[in-house]
């Protein structure tokens, strides 16, 4: 690998439902501070490949290694806490929290207070509120939201959601940060403004995956590329190796001279209907 | 909450033995409040937990003399006890959840009716012994509603404080999105069975007192249909919010006592009630308050 060493490896991971195979033997690497891509048509394994590495479905076989670590089997919670969050295709939020209340909310791993803490005010509860409110400002001003911090998010716009999805997942503090689909539905103003923060928090070491529909998005951002199709690894590599790949083109434009469908309809934006 | 504590005592009578009644009702709509309003765990055998709450007190009293406040506890505690038992439940998803839980109410009630040699059945239990704290005895009405409020009072100050922190948050936001909250690390189960054994132990609590009110216990306080009279308190009052659970136990404990021509219809009248409230205040009475007070605060802005 290229850039730094590698900081999630995939080795033959795998998840049935069933007899369908969404994810069949992949097996990757991801280098620590990088921003790598992870694409492919509709189906093809992207999203669960998020919900395994995430912790949230559990693997049907294979490895996960986090910096060395096997974390195949470990919960959600443990993985969060070693530095792994994740966001969701659509926006997953707290509707009748604040923007604030749901960065707080992200920020639940490092905080000590229990119930009984809570209760009574015990185990400096009044002095972890105030440093989570501190942290939460920081991150909203971080995805530009400081502004909308006392708005509810059920009135919040689309564009805002994604962005006060990512100062969630932030606020966890990760090392790793798994994007899902996150400029689908944003205007071109918005989306930049993704690719920009995206862009600062690669430089301030945060290693991000994207999967992502937007081509021209991820061209730009990823120094790295993986393909997957039918739940399989069908390529690997920067984005011009990868754009030139014939395995990746016939995935996504269809085989040459037999195909019947119209070229125009299998165009890569043509796939970004959500699956 | 000065006048909630004053004006029951100073009208005395029948307005006491209401008000009496209200508390006891407000402690154990509080404990769903945060279960079901808040968490979105819900239980349609809520009552269950306050008969287990009752029964264990009175036949503590009356079975080996346990003073008032020691078998109060007890019945917290076994409440709570229950309450961890059904927790195992979650396991399963969504609605099975749901009908798992009044399968749990339906059983309590069962074991409470047909237990004769322990709860003595259908005939119920009188006599029950007055409630003594360090060998003092609480005879009176007022005496019963002094112990209520400082229970109601306790009660809602350890769950304004538990609602409002980090404990809070991660209650509140399994209860607006699961998968949301799993991943940024909550402990959704873990944190859905402290909730569950929190709401029933506080159901036990509440029970704990409604033998020394009524002076006579038995199962029929704790049939299914009662389960949904709480649930349709905290609906009313306002779910997710712990004043409304107080506003929605007082309005549901005082209409049917000033409709008792109608008491056949009393099923009837709280599903009009919870109807008509749905459709014109869907945040209830505590959301339909703040929305107020937010518009009036809104509309003197530019005043200022």
């Amino acid at each position: 690998m290229s850039v730094g060493q590698a900081i999630l490896e995939l080795h033959g991971v795998s998840r049935r439902f069933g007899g369908l195979v969404a994810v069949n033997n992949v097996s990757a690497q991801f280098g620590s501070g990088t921003i790598h891509g992870l694409i492919g048509p509709n189906g093809a394994g992207k999203s669960t490949a998020f919900d395994l590495i995430s912790g949230l479905t559990p693997v049907s076989g294979g490895t996960i290694r986090l910096n060395g670590e096997d974390i195949t089997h470990h919960r959600v919670e443990t993985r969060v806490l070693a530095g792994i969050c994740r966001t969701f295709q659509t926006p997953r939020l707290f509707e009748k929290m604040t923007a604030l209340e749901v960065v707080m909310t992200g920020c639940h791993v490092h905080g000590q207070t229990g119930i009984l803490g809570s209760m009574f005010s015990i185990g400096g509860k009044a002095r972890d509120e105030r440093q989570l409110v501190e942290r939460a400002w920081q991150l909203l001003e971080v995805v530009g939201l400081a502004a909308d911090a006392g708005d509810l998010v059920a009135g919040m716009s689309y564009g805002k959601r994604r962005l006060l999805e990512i100062a969630r997942a932030l606020a966890t503090e990760p090392k790793l940060l798994l994007l899902d689909e996150v400029v689908s539905g944003l205007n071109p103003v918005e989306t930049a403004a993704v690719g920009s923060l995206v862009e600062r928090l690669a430089t301030n070491g945060l290693t991000i995956i994207l999967v992502e529909h937007d081509m021209q998005f991820v061209m730009n951002l990823c120094q790295q590329i993986t393909v997957l199709n039918f739940g399989s690894t069908i390529a690997s590599g920067t984005p011009t190796e990868v754009a030139q790949d014939p395995e990746v083109i016939e995935a996504y434009l269809g085989r040459p001279r037999t195909n019947v469908t119209p070229r125009r309809e299998l165009r890569w934006k043509g796939m970004s209907s959500t699956h | 909450m000065l006048f909630a504590w004053t004006a029951p005592l100073a009208a005395g009578g029948f307005y006491l033995y209401l008000a009496s009644a209200i508390a006891i009702y407000a402690i154990a709509a509080l404990g769903l409040q945060v279960m079901v309003g808040l968490a979105r765990q819900l239980s349609l055998g809520h009552v269950a937990f306050v008969g287990i709450g009752a029964y264990t007190t009175v036949l503590l009293e009356k079975g080996i003399g346990l003073p008032f406040v020691a078998a109060a506890l007890a019945g917290m505690l076994a409440a709570a006890l229950a309450g961890l038992l059904m927790a195992q439940l979650i396991r399963l998803s969504g609605v099975y959840f749901d009908i798992a839980t009044f399968g749990f109410g339906i059983i309590v009630y069962q074991l409470l009716a047909n237990t004769t040699w322990l709860t003595g059945g259908h005939v119920g239990i009188r006599a029950i012994p007055a409630i003594s704290i360090f060998g003092l005895e609480f005879t009176s009405r007022k005496d019963l509603f002094i112990l209520e409020m400082l229970a109601l009072t306790v009660v809602y100050a350890l769950l304004l404080r538990l609602c409002s922190g980090r404990v809070g948050r991660a209650f509140q936001a399994i209860g607006q999105n699961e998968p949301a909250a799993r991943s940024v690390g909550i402990a959704t189960n873990r944190y859905r069975m402290a909730v569950i054994t929190i709401g029933c132990a506080i159901a036990g609590l509440a029970g704990s007192f409604l033998p020394h009110l009524l002076r006579f216990l038995s199962p029929e306080s704790f049939a299914w249909h009662e389960s949904l009279v709480i649930l349709i308190m905290i609906t009313v009052g306002g779910l997710g919010s712990l004043p409304g659970a107080i506003i929605g136990a007082a309005l549901l404990v005082i209409v049917p006592e000033y409709l008792r021509e109608f008491a056949e219809y009393k099923m009837m009248i709280y599903g009009v009630l919870l109807i008509v409230s749905l459709m014109t205040m869907p945040a209830g009475i505590a959301g339909m308050a703040e929305s107020l007070l937010r518009f009036t605060s809104k509309a003197q802005r530019p005043n200022q």
